[in-house]
């Protein structure tokens, strides 16, 4: 193996694990809802993510979600 | 109601698109059976080492061993049989998350990913404390039944009710008992749960200010996570928003400042003004929660939502890789005489009931139904993932209250029992708690009484963790953050992070987040449960006024039902703190009581749907976990209310309280004056009002589900509130490693050209 296969494998897997952490806290929301509006939904405005953001904020604000002991 | 047909292979269900699903042999494969082989072995030399070997002292890394083999074992074996025989799971329809799919609280989410975040949203201090607590009884009490319980119990509730709530579009809990039980038994579950979640936020806060009172560091370094937390919500709101984890490394890193600069607060001149006595924290504890449950939630309760995330998972995992690598001693017998006699320290009562009482998150949490219902299952991709998502979710946390347990286990005898018990029998100093642990008559693991220590230890161990005293620091926190602090600076890489005390004040601020935000996110679903009650209650009784609650954005509702809700775990966090007994000692019992009161109704809902569906044969699934701890929490209540030893009964205390204060004797138990034994008497009220409550709530519950269940036994017939099928059109595996059918299936998709799920938007 040469050092720039290690090094890519290194780089794949800090990419795996950078996915996996944002999905665990949820930093990949607007990236997700961009995805899932173009799929779906190709004609509906996509909103900037400022804007994204502050409707997700709203909507918790609306729907809390309970936090275990 | 379609089963699918157990032959193996590739099941489709539109010709243009690659396969849905597939169906496994139930034979396992030669490298299944190698696998479980392999962690039988694993478990086998752990459970002998802990539970058979003696006279050596035992290392923990067999806790280790023991735990994860069983764990691994018990996913593969009891879960796969609970699957084929209740469950089935058929991924040909569609989960709520692909049906619904709106890219925000309905989205197909990856697997792995969702166990991550299943796990965050169960995890919380509950695991910590109960195991430290629990460790006076020995440790391998607490050891059998975390990893046992957790096995037969609380991971077959969370996966079941996953499942049951994925099968009717995400509904909750609440709502489920309403559909399944009908009005009276889904009544009694809203009441329970609601009741029940404010005990929870009440005890939690006594547990926290047990770690903050009387230190000016601790006090120091929690308090800044207010501005913290604010800062980051203002980052993200107007600098930089969605960075997420770009805030939260600052945020870590900020907060570790705290913590360093904690120290020079505590030795400077002003540091007193942070040394703040347990009512004042607990005044302040009130006001943060009301102010953090109608503060908008993108400045307070988000980001530190975040913040508790990364402590959560990063100090858990550096504790596990911290008791492998350093493989401390285990210094507790495995049965102590506390196990026994029920005088224990940290709680009093034998080992039946109080143990499975104390012990309640990390080996089975009624609190988790509430997540595993509503929220995770509106993610999962496909049915047969609510396997490894709510049973394996809830064998990692098990595996938590495991090194919890641990971290109580490793630390000196005297020190554990000293710190452990009521300023009232230590006598709140150094001298006195070192004359009190010595008359404990304390022995070794091969039965040879412990030498006596002298004064200087408590002030010793005290210096170390750059406290003034750790004499009657009760409440768990204080013993694990002593325990972690142990573990962690001994770790090579480390220990050049912080010395012994910066460890500890690290695992006193981890505990607090936790606590904290489960404070803030407790307050604010208690508020809701509450408007909703208040306007269902209009509703029904045709009052307009009360209707109005109903509205979430009716602001003066809001406060109002925030204020209540605030005074009513306030209330019993000050009687709590201000208890002259020590708060812990008199709460706790009843926070796992309602915590296991709440596992037992989320196992009657599912004992319900199990019976209604037509498998009366399997329910004992459910039903063997729900009568154990309908046995066990009745038992605990009744010893509550109707035991003549003044250490268990809230009644027997309370006659010898209002005996002693005819009598004009004042130094009655840990009372010292007049206004003491009118706290003993009024707390034993309010403890045995709750008692009752909740014994009572859980009982109109179970006999409702009996009446169900009979009246669909003696009709024949099989229904369920299930939402109707829809065919599913994405794939993905069921497991974290994709077996050679499912890894076919992949290929064909990406042959095809297409995602076989949306899971990823970027890559």
């Amino acid at each position: 193996m040469t050092t720039s296969d290690v090094l890519g494998r290194l780089r794949r897997g800090a990419g795996h694990l950078r996915w996996f952490w944002n999905g665990v806290v949820g930093a990949d929301a607007y990236e997700r809802y961009v995805a899932h509006l173009r799929r779906n939904h190709p004609d509906c405005e996509v909103p900037t993510e400022r804007q994204f953001w502050r409707d997700k904020y709203e909507d918790m604000e609306r729907n809390p979600k309970t936090r275990c002991c | 109601m379609s089963v699918a047909t157990p032959v193996e292979g590739k099941v489709r269900n539109d010709p243009d698109l690659p396969p849905i699903a597939v169906n496994e042999s139930p034979q396992m494969t030669g490298k299944t059976k190698i696998y479980l082989a392999v962690c039988a072995v694993l478990a086998a030399l752990g459970w002998v080492m802990i539970a058979l070997v003696r006279g050596e002292e035992v290392n923990s890394r067999w806790f280790v061993f023991a735990a994860v083999g069983s764990y691994l074992i018990a996913l593969r074996l009891y879960a796969k049989y609970i699957e084929r025989k209740i469950l089935q799971p058929d991924d040909r329809r569609a989960t709520p998350a692909e049906k619904f799919d709106n890219g925000k609280d309905f989205m197909p989410t990856d697997r792995r990913v969702l166990y991550g975040h299943h796990f965050a949203a169960i995890s919380g201090a509950g695991p910590l404390v109960g195991p430290v607590l629990a460790a006076q009884m020995g440790y391998l009490p607490g050891t059998l039944w975390i990893i046992f319980g957790v096995i037969f119990a609380g991971a077959v509730q969370d996966y079941m009710v996953l499942h049951f709530s994925m099968r009717r579009n995400g509904r909750s809990l609440g709502q489920m008992a309403r559909d399944e039980l009908g009005p009276i038994g889904g009544w009694a579950a809203i009441i329970g749960v609601l009741t029940i979640m404010i005990i929870l936020i009440a005890v939690l806060g006594v547990v926290m200010i047990g770690a903050l009172a009387e230190s000016s560091w601790a006090t120091f370094s929690i308090a800044l996570t207010i501005p913290i937390a604010i800062f980051m919500g203002i980052y993200l709101r107007f600098l930089r928003p969605g960075k997420v984890n770009e805030v939260s490394i600052i945020g870590v890193i900020l907060l570790v400042l705290a913590i360093i600069s904690g120290k020079y607060v505590a030795d400077s001149s002003f540091g007193h003004y942070f040394i703040l006595t347990p009512l004042a924290l607990g005044i302040a504890l009130m006001i943060y929660g009301f102010a953090a449950s109608v503060l908008p939630v993108w400045l307070l309760l988000a980001p530190r939502d975040y913040l508790s995330t990364f402590m959560k998972v990063g100090t858990i995992v550096l504790l596990a890789v911290g008791i492998v690598a350093v493989g401390p001693t285990v210094q507790m017998p495995d049965v102590s005489a506390f196990a026994s006699n029920g005088k224990g320290p940290a709680f009093a009562g034998s080992l039946f009931p109080f143990l499975f009482i104390t012990i309640a998150c990390g080996a089975i949490s009624g609190f988790h139904a509430l997540i595993s219902s509503g929220t995770t299952p509106k993610l999962i991709e496909k049915e047969r993932q609510a396997r490894i998502i709510g049973y394996g979710g809830m064998l990692t946390e098990s595996f938590v209250a495991i090194m919890a347990l641990v971290a109580a286990t490793i630390l000196d005898q005297h020190l554990y029992f000293g710190m452990n018990a009521p300023a009232a029998l230590t006598g709140g100093t150094p001298e006195k708690a070192a004359a009190y642990t010595n008359g404990l008559n304390l022995v070794a693991q091969n039965g040879t009484p412990l030498p006596a220590v002298d004064p200087t230890m408590f002030s010793q161990a005290a210096k170390d963790v750059g406290e003034n005293s750790i004499v009657s620091r009760t409440g768990g926190a204080p013993t694990l953050a002593m325990g972690m602090a142990e573990v962690m600076h001994r770790v090579p890489i480390l220990s050049i992070v912080g010395n012994k005390a910066f460890w500890y004040h690290f695992a006193v601020m981890f505990e607090a987040l936790f606590i904290l935000t489960t404070i803030d996110a407790g307050t604010r679903v208690a508020r809701f449960m509450f408007s909703d009650f208040l306007g269902a209650l209009g509703r029904g009784l045709k009052n307009e006024g009360l209707q109005k609650f109903a509205d979430p954005s009716w602001r003066v509702g809001a406060w109002l039902c925030s204020f209540v809700v605030v005074l009513g775990w306030g209330g019993l966090l000050i009687m709590g703190v201000t208890d002259p007994l020590g708060g812990i000692r008199t709460l706790f019992p009843l926070f796992g009581i309602a915590n296991q009161l709440l596992a037992c109704i989320a196992l009657c809902v599912v004992f319900g749907i199990v019976v209604r569906s037509g498998k009366a044969r399997y329910a004992w699934i459910p039903g063997v976990p729900l009568v154990f701890l309908l046995i066990v929490t009745q038992t605990a209540s009744f010893q509550k209310i109707f035991s003549s030893d003044p250490t268990i009964g809230y009644w027997a205390l309370h006659d010898r309280a209002v005996a002693a204060k005819a009598a004009g004797n004042v130094t009655f138990g840990g009372a010292k004056t007049m206004d003491d034994l009118d706290k003993i008497i009024r707390n034993t009220v309010i403890q045995e009002t709750l008692s009752v409550l909740y014994a009572g709530l859980v009982l109109i519950v179970f006999l409702t589900t009996l009446w169900v269940c009979w009246r669909a036994i003696q009709q024949h017939t099989a229904e369920t509130a299930e939402s109707p099928i829809e065919q599913s059109r994405i794939f993905a595996p069921a497991a974290f490693v994709p077996t050679p059918l499912e890894q076919e299936v992949l290929e064909e998709w990406k042959a095809a050209g297409l995602d076989p799920t949306p899971i990823r938007a970027h890559h």
